[in-house]
């Protein structure tokens, strides 16, 4: 959780929002749970819209180089 | 959002216990250091080397108490620092084993202690085994561009000059038996990380070393510091004056004026900063992060940066340029003790003394948490971690 939290605060510095990383706890039974917290973190991210960092992978530079 | 590091009562301890004394020049120092190797008060002390110009200091250790010590050059380390990737701290952790089995003594900047107090907290230094002078810092000056100003204002040589030392918003130069004052403006100032601290002084070193108009000043602050002069001057290894009040005024004023300035721009920057919008920091953070060149030279000049096998080098090949500065954030962006090596050294000129700054003042709110400080655990450690589950 202090990960998450210390993650956050980068974020928050550079720009790209806190909202966008969550950490939920959740066990294998429940499901139901699962599926709304899914929800949720789906339709909040859907709404920040999409993020402005643009990390190049390895494999896409390459593709590009 | 003041950061002033000052502990009052530790300060209050200090000028009870404080003895003051002045000398001239360096050589004091090195006489010091000679009898306490003599003694074997200590096993190694760091000296200084300067191979190619008196600017460019490199430290270097230091056993034998008959090796030929160059005069060491305490005006020219007090205003420019170690050059490059150097610091005392850097130093002790890395080419001296942290000092884990061997006695060393050594001048530091007060942003090398907090160094030093981060990385103890991690076992990579034994503070137990220092004899610490710390310097009470005005801040310092490129080694590249002062000789390069020297010239401009017509010293005829800057390897000629034999001291020098900072004012409040001036640097005096003593060449041939003459002093000349240069002062501070936008083309020639200190560091700009400098300008923004306001930690210009140590209270928990032994012995505190100050340099007002060319006279150095050694102060007491430990107990072990006032015992270890006292039979330094007794045995008449050293040969200093006592400091009289005057002089001891003159620096305190000096050091409060530049610990002020040092708070109001410190605020400043930060209060600034936390107005933008998220697309504004954006662009002043991730787009500073996308000229990163993946060189390794801030990981090589922090001081808190410890890992013999740091994963930010080693995958340099596999990471963008903003998720290498991310990562690095990630790791030691909680230690940062903001003595500004990192932004002196980018070749890419990434104000990251800047951004680091910025983010602890996020850490400060979030963890309540100030780096640098004795006994205080870092919000990600086991111990922290202990206290949030009960």
């Amino acid at each position: 959780m202090t990960n998450v939290k210390y993650v956050k605060q980068m974020l928050e510095l550079m720009g790209v929002g806190a909202d966008r990383v969550e950490m939920f706890f959740c066990s294998a039974a429940e499901g139901a749970k699962f599926s709304d917290l899914v929800k949720e973190m789906t339709k909040k991210i859907s709404e920040l819209g999409p993020s402005p960092l643009k990390i190049k992978l390895p494999a896409e530079e390459e593709g590009t180089s | 959002m003041q950061r002033v590091s000052a502990d009052f009562k530790t300060l209050l301890e200090g000028k009870r216990l404080s003895e003051s004394y002045k000398f001239d020049s360096g050589e004091t120092i090195k006489n010091l250091f000679k009898w306490m190797l003599k003694e074997k008060i200590v096993d190694a002390v760091i000296g200084f080397e300067a191979k190619k110009s008196r600017y460019q200091l490199s430290p270097v250790a230091i056993e034998d108490p008959a090796a030929k010590m160059t005069d060491v050059p305490l005006s020219a380390y007090m205003v420019y620092n170690y050059a490059r990737m150097n610091s005392a701290a850097n130093f002790l952790h890395k080419n001296m084993n942290g000092a884990k089995d061997k006695k060393v003594a050594l001048i530091a900047r007060p942003c090398d202690v907090r160094g030093l107090e981060e990385i103890s907290k991690r076992w990579q230094v034994n503070l137990d085994n220092l004899f610490l002078i710390s310097t009470e810092c005005y801040g310092t000056l490129s080694f590249q561009e002062a000789p390069k100003i020297y010239t401009a204002q017509e010293v005829a040589d800057p390897e000629k000059v034999t001291k020098e030392a900072l004012s409040e918003d001036a640097v005096t130069i003593w060449v041939d038996g003459k002093t000349k004052t240069i002062k501070l403006d936008k083309k020639f100032d200190r560091w700009e990380s400098c300008n923004r601290c306001p930690d210009k002084q140590s209270q928990s070193s032994d012995l505190s070393l100050a340099n007002v108009d060319g006279t150095f000043i050694v102060s007491t602050q430990s107990q072990k510091g006032k015992e270890i002069l006292k039979k330094a001057i007794d045995a008449k290894a050293i040969t200093v004056q006592k400091a009289d009040d005057t002089l001891i005024k003159k620096k305190d004023a000096l050091l409060q004026k530049l610990i002020d300035t040092g708070t109001s721009q410190r605020e400043t920057a930060i209060t600034e900063f936390m107005k933008l919008s998220p697309a504004e920091r954006f662009k002043k953070v991730v787009e500073a992060y996308e000229k990163c060149r993946r060189c390794g030279v801030c990981i090589r000049s922090c001081i808190v940066c410890f890992c013999k096998d740091c994963i930010v080098i080693k995958k340099k090949d596999d990471l963008d340029p903003v998720l290498y500065c991310m990562t690095r954030l990630g790791h030691m962006g909680d230690s940062c003790v903001q003595c500004g090596k990192c932004g002196q050294n980018c070749p890419a000129k990434i104000p990251l003394p800047y951004i680091h700054l910025m983010f602890l003042q996020n850490v400060q709110d979030a963890f309540s948490f100030v780096p640098g400080k004795k006994d205080e655990a870092p919000p990600r450690s086991g111990e922290s971690i202990k206290q949030l589950v009960h």
